[in-house]
């Protein structure tokens, strides 16, 4: 899906270089090195506590990093101020806990950033809201609040509220883990439709199914390091590390 | 976990529901016991004030024919409106003064933060009372003539703005992370944040503390015949020189007040009921 058009400069949307990151005397980023083409679909899988989570927070600040570097589109992402909000802003985030703004309807959470940020009209921001609603299956509760929907629908819901920046990259730091297992498919479903439409994407997951169908290239973390990476299918049948065999091993026969 | 079982949760369910768990029959059994007792104990100690007052001739007629006054029920609804007055008035400016010290002190701007704080604490640790003092004597000292109504409004306000800034951190402090994540992520500035997604979320949290402030706030407002503003309190004081009759006086002044925050606390529940969208979580 990493398609680029002859002659287009190849600068990646994201890229990482060298990063590191202590949380006290844990060292969580051990010199990450990566690089997200446009379009491309990036999954990032490892055991709980490899940091991956951390390192796809990183990419819009949530988590500062201790040293090396973070380019969006070859610009060294700001520190702060305006520009960093700006920055943000074009990046799409979607958490494990949804996040949807308790007090506000969905409708409300969709075209707040469009309203707020974009400086949209009332009436653009919200016919777009319920056209973003309505591709991830939830125009109906677009009146509700978050605790009238199912995880499911308030998850796709974050998703459309991201969508709704029209952003350049979308995160997605375990956007199923906190899911009932019925409601999983519904929200990758969403995902690969995304990801069809040329979505340049970071997913933190433990949905193998779904990294081996939608991703390019696949990132396998522990203790803080990429340990490996490669395409889907290279990686899930013949992992290079011992490391990797042992996770796909834990997990499989669920 | 999942906010659908959360949100499934039946209605009505309360603190209380979440703390004791059902009753069986032998504690059924030992309620109704501890209720009838309770009841008994309750009703022989208002009989056992009744009678004392009959006995110390509280009941004798002089000391509650005034009552039946239309003039003492005026002079009492002329304080009563005092103290409305001055009550809304220092519950308006602690509301306003203790929100801006709150978002001084979470600001984040270092010389700012630490000057609200110290404020904070110094309105919170002091004695309305106190302050009370230093408006009736240091405005007059400097030849500054201060109403009253502003010697009692103003420090009254003060010692409550220091709690109010206390419990609107307390609330804001209580916004789940991701609320402020994603507002983050969808490049929402500071300010839009804190407006639009923190401060809403947070005031509701706390509208049962600041029920509480605001009755404290009428409580306090008890005080004003060290200005001598004429308040209920103060009015009832003069109705209780006159007709030299303390304790049915103060009997009745005590209802009035506990009807006041009874009022208070409806209104506010009515008002929070009606707030739109109720958080659950």
């Amino acid at each position: 899906m990493a398609q680029q058009a002859p002659g287009e400069k190849n600068v990646p949307i994201i890229e990482l270089r060298h990063v590191d990151k202590y949380f006290g005397d844990l060292h969580v980023l051990k010199d990450i090195n990566l690089k997200v083409e446009k379009g491309e679909v990036l999954v990032v899988i490892g055991p709980s506590g490899s940091g991956k989570s951390t390192m796809c927070r990183t990419i819009n600040r949530l988590e500062t990093i201790d040293s090396g570097e973070i380019l969006i589109e070859g610009e060294p992402l700001p520190q702060e101020g305006k520009d960093l909000t700006r920055m943000r802003a074009e990046l799409g985030m979607v958490f494990q806990q949804f996040n949807l703004f308790a007090h506000m309807t969905i409708l409300d959470n969709v075209t707040l950033g469009p309203r707020e940020v974009l400086g949209m009209g009332k009436q653009e921001a919200e016919s777009r809201a319920m056209e973003l609603l309505k591709r991830v299956g939830v125009a109906e509760q677009a009146h509700k609040v978050p605790a009238q929907l199912s995880g499911g629908q308030q998850q796709r819901a974050a998703i459309a509220r991201s969508l709704a920046m029209q952003p350049k990259a979308m995160m997605f730091d375990e956007p199923t883990s906190a899911l009932d297992p019925e409601m999983i498919n519904e929200v990758l479903d969403v995902m690969v439709e995304l990801a069809r439409g040329g979505m340049t994407m970071v997913v933190v997951t433990h949905e193998m199914n779904f990294a081996r169908r939608v991703a390019d290239r696949v990132v396998f973390m522990a203790d803080g390091q990429i340990v490996e990476e490669g395409a889907p299918d290279e990686f899930f049948d013949h992992p290079a590390t011992q490391r990797a065999r042992d996770f796909l091993d834990s997990i499989k026969g669920h | 976990m999942s906010a659908l079982r959360r949100a499934a949760r039946p209605r009505g369910t309360s603190m209380r529901d979440a703390l004791y768990e059902e009753p069986g029959p032998r504690t059924r059994r030992k309620i109704v016991i501890g209720t009838v007792l309770s009841a008994l104990l309750v009703a022989a100690g208002i009989a056992a004030v009744v009678r004392q007052f009959y006995v110390t001739g509280q009941l004798a007629p002089r000391y509650w024919s005034f009552f039946l006054e239309w003039t003492t029920w005026r002079f009492l609804l002329q304080g009563l409106l005092g103290t409305v007055e001055v009550a809304i008035t220092a519950g308006v400016i602690a509301l306003v003064l203790g929100l801006l010290l709150m978002l001084g002190r979470t600001s984040g701007v270092a010389p700012l933060s630490v000057v609200c704080r110290v404020v904070t604490d110094f309105f919170r640790g002091v004695p309305s009372l106190l302050l009370i003092y230093f408006f009736f004597f240091v405005p007059a000292q400097l030849g500054l003539k201060m109403p009253s109504f502003w010697m009692l409004a103003l420090p009254v306000a003060l010692a409550a703005s220091g709690v109010l800034a206390e419990v609107f951190r307390a609330g804001v402090n209580a916004v789940p992370k991701g609320q402020v994540e994603a507002a983050v992520s969808i490049g929402l500035s500071p300010a839009k944040i804190m407006f639009k997604i923190v401060l809403p979320q947070a005031v509701r949290y706390v509208i049962p503390s600041l029920i509480a402030q605001l009755v404290v706030v009428v409580k306090d407002t008890t005080v004003a015949y060290v200005v001598s503003y004429p308040d209920l309190m103060q009015n009832a004081r003069v109705l209780i020189t006159s007709y030299d009759a303390l304790v049915s006086m103060y009997l009745v002044v005590a209802v009035i007040y506990i009807l006041i925050n009874f009022l208070i606390n409806k209104a506010s529940v009515y008002v929070a009921n009606r707030t739109g969208v109720k958080i659950i979580r």
